[in-house]
């Protein structure tokens, strides 16, 4: 695991400027932790472990936390079958604010296109020979969003984010009170 | 938790009651299947499983469980479960598994009510 402690940008230049101890007490920060296993399955574990700590110390509730290991171990999985070749990375990177999680996980697998994958239905799998493919749709369910990132050239990176509880709603909120003066 | 997966079946009259233990995913396929086929050849019609000794069950795991549900159902036997964890009763809810076989909270109220 490394953690890289990075400054989010806070003018919209990125440039940055001298600050004074308050300002830089104040300064907003990320640590981006980032985590690669190898494409082995139970390396989901591994990552579920991380992502506890680090949602731990985000603030997030237990409850919060499960489903955030679940979703993570879900595309943790996606991730290892997708790869179909032995020994390859799965490279994770966790980035925690003060509003949200954001977790990216990538392979440099075959990829896969997100937009064929047809939310499974259990009636229709009870008779099927084939009972799986629940990973993305519990996923979904599970994060507050998900993206797939279209620039990847090979493999697949998706992206999910976790709000803290009721930072979402509150950040809705601003964004309304926003547009309204504008 | 343990890693390893196991599986042990109990009788309560004519209830089998099932605990697997540790993780559910793909590997677990490999004992849990012959387990619930042997409980089914021995004409066995009401399941319990009983979760307590399990904390994680991922999607694999999932579908393992529903072609038991499946092979169940051909066979005119009846499953239930029980002592799931929070995590997973919202899986198993999310995924409709619930529709197929009630959760109880306890092994005892399960056999209690056990149709």
């Amino acid at each position: 695991v490394t953690e890289v402690p990075c400054q989010e940008k806070t003018r919209s230049s990125g440039k940055s400027e001298p600050m004074n101890n308050e300002e830089e007490k104040n300064k907003p920060q990320t640590r981006e932790i980032r985590l690669e296993l190898p494409t082995i399955f139970k390396n989901e574990l591994v990552a579920e472990a991380t992502v506890r700590q680090i949602a731990e110390l985000s603030g997030f509730t237990e409850e919060q936390i499960e489903e955030i290991e679940t979703a993570l171990g879900e595309a943790c999985i996606n991730a290892i079958e997708h790869s179909r070749v032995k020994e390859m990375k799965i490279h994770i990177s966790f980035i925690p604010s003060d509003s949200y999680l954001s977790i990216s996980v990538e392979d440099k697998g075959v990829g896969f296109e997100p937009q064929t994958v047809q939310s499974p239905v259990l009636s229709e799998k009870m008779k099927s020979i084939y009972k799986r493919g629940w990973g993305l749709m519990l996923i979904e369910k599970l994060m507050d969003e998900i993206e797939f990132d279209e620039s990847v050239s090979q493999g697949t990176r998706l992206l999910m984010k976790k709000y803290l509880d009721g930072k979402k709603e509150e950040i809705r909120k601003e964004k309304e009170k926003a547009v309204d003066k504008k | 938790m343990t890693i390893d997966f196991d599986i042990t079946v109990k009788k309560v009259n004519d209830i089998a009651v099932v605990y697997p233990a540790g993780y559910i995913d793909f590997e677990a396929k490999e004992k849990m299947i012959p387990a619930f086929h042997e409980l089914l050849d021995n004409k066995i019609k009401r399941i319990l499983i009983n979760f307590q000794n399990v904390k994680k069950i991922n999607s694999m795991g999932i579908s393992v469980i529903l072609e038991i549900i499946d092979e169940a159902n051909e066979r005119t036997a009846k499953i239930r479960y029980s002592n799931l964890s929070r995590m997973n009763v919202k899986l198993f809810k999310m995924i409709g598994l619930a529709e197929y076989g009630e959760i109880f909270p306890s092994e005892e109220e399960a056999l209690q009510n056990f149709p």
